[in-house]
């Protein structure tokens, strides 16, 4: 980022490869829909080029890409949810499936390829700040500290996010074998 | 072992990338933007730099911008403190206290005999401004030093530019009369039409001596006007 800033092109197309595929990802976990995940991933890039000239390293670049990223989607949410959503710990999304993706695809999910759709589909309905503190894991890399300071939360704080998230996750999947 | 151990040894493996839920995860999870998005935004990268690179931003433009920025600012200062010219150090404009503004040149008209400047050049000024413009007969004034005539018009704009009123004046020549301030005031007038027989202007001198003494029948002749006035009654029929 740093020699994108100092006006490298280059630098950035390395920058973009190296990002594209997880940050896309992490919109898509969150919006669902891909469109909208389009729109937020063009979103996100396009505040991190027009923040090139101001951009100081004070933290990794995936943890300023993800805190924009993080705050792209808690602005989706709350266009999605006006006057309902302030956070993502707002969210009230419950910690179980869809009963309509648990009973439509009984079949898909005694497959083992299946299971990763299952897991998917259960991440999906995983409260809205859990979620995202396995996304940022899984899909940026972060530990435990920098998943932290994107989601503006302590560690103890983002760390029982993530036990919650594994824990149902885990139980989701055994629920059927 | 308890739920919460199992949970935190959950926890330990997933943040180590050792779970089954992240090789889960990770099987399917290769979802990428469209190539189009991708041009898009990496399209955008590449303007945001052409719009920003005309102003320099490479490292050695950053560190330097504001001293040869300061380098600049100091050199116009002092450019134009040196270019500009000094008044008091223009030829032909007065530094010896009769400055050469409207009141100074009224006071002049007013009172004659003050103190003026003796070079050659001031009298002949000074006839042309009581005579408006020199007569054919005189001799031309010399016209200001180029620069030198920038500061005077500045320093003098009524006294020596032409102005409406000054347009509005008598049309020069032999007979041109001098201001109406000093034909009010015989004394004044006598004297100037001494003036103008000391600086060899003969005709305009008889062009005043003989409306000086229309106006003023039964005023005292001086003695240097006398024989002038005695040639302006042997011209009498």
């Amino acid at each position: 980022m740093l020699q994108y800033r100092d006006g490298d092109a280059t630098a950035f197309d390395l920058l973009y490869a190296r990002h594209k595929g997880a940050l896309f990802r992490y919109c898509l976990r969150h919006c669902r829909e891909r469109s909208t995940a389009e729109e937020t991933f063009q979103d996100v890039w396009m505040r991190v080029i027009g923040a090139r000239q101001r951009y100081e390293p004070r933290a990794k670049f995936a943890t300023w890409l993800y805190r924009i990223a993080h705050n792209r989607v808690i602005d989706r949410y709350r266009s999605d949810n006006p006057g309902r959503f302030q956070s993502l710990d707002d969210n009230e999304d419950i910690g179980v499936l869809p009963a309509a993706d648990r009973n439509d695809e009984p079949d898909r999910r005694l497959a083992s390829g299946q299971q990763a759709a299952r897991l998917r589909t259960l991440l999906a309905g995983l409260p809205a700040e859990q979620r995202d503190v396995f996304l940022l894991h899984e899909e940026a890399g972060l530990g435990l500290d920098a998943i932290a300071e994107v989601s503006g939360v302590g560690r103890e704080t983002a760390k029982s996010r993530l036990r919650y998230a594994l824990s149902k996750l885990r139980a989701a999947l055994k629920e059927r074998p | 072992m308890n739920p919460e151990e199992r949970d935190e040894e959950m926890l330990r493996e997933f943040l180590e990338g050792d779970s089954e839920l992240s090789r889960l995860y990770r099987r399917d999870a290769h979802e990428e933007p469209t190539a189009q998005l991708d041009k898009t935004i990496l399209a955008e990268a590449r303007r945001n730099l052409a719009r920003t690179r005309r102003v320099a931003h490479s490292p050695f433009a950053r560190h330097w911008v504001v001293p040869t920025s300061l380098a600049a600012v100091l050199v116009l200062s002092v450019s134009v403190v040196l270019l500009t010219p000094d008044p008091a150090r223009q030829p032909g404009v007065e530094i010896d206290g009769v400055a050469e503004t409207p009141a100074a040149a009224g006071s002049l008209a007013d009172a004659p005999d003050e103190p003026v400047k003796k070079s050659g050049e001031k009298r002949e000024r000074k006839a042309a401004r009581f005579e408006n413009v020199p007569s054919s007969e005189q001799q031309p004034r010399p016209g200001p030093a180029t620069g030198a005539g920038i500061a005077e018009e500045a320093a003098a704009p009524s006294a020596s530019r032409a102005s409406p009123e000054r347009l509005a004046e008598p049309l020069p020549g032999p007979h041109a009369m001098p201001a109406d301030t000093v034909q009010a005031d015989p004394a004044a007038w006598l004297r100037f039409i001494e003036s103008l027989l000391k600086e060899r202007n003969p005709q305009a001198a008889r062009s005043n001596l003989r409306a000086f003494r229309t106006r003023y029948p039964n005023f005292p002749l001086p003695a240097a006007l006398t024989p002038l006035a005695a040639s302006l009654d042997a011209e009498r029929p």
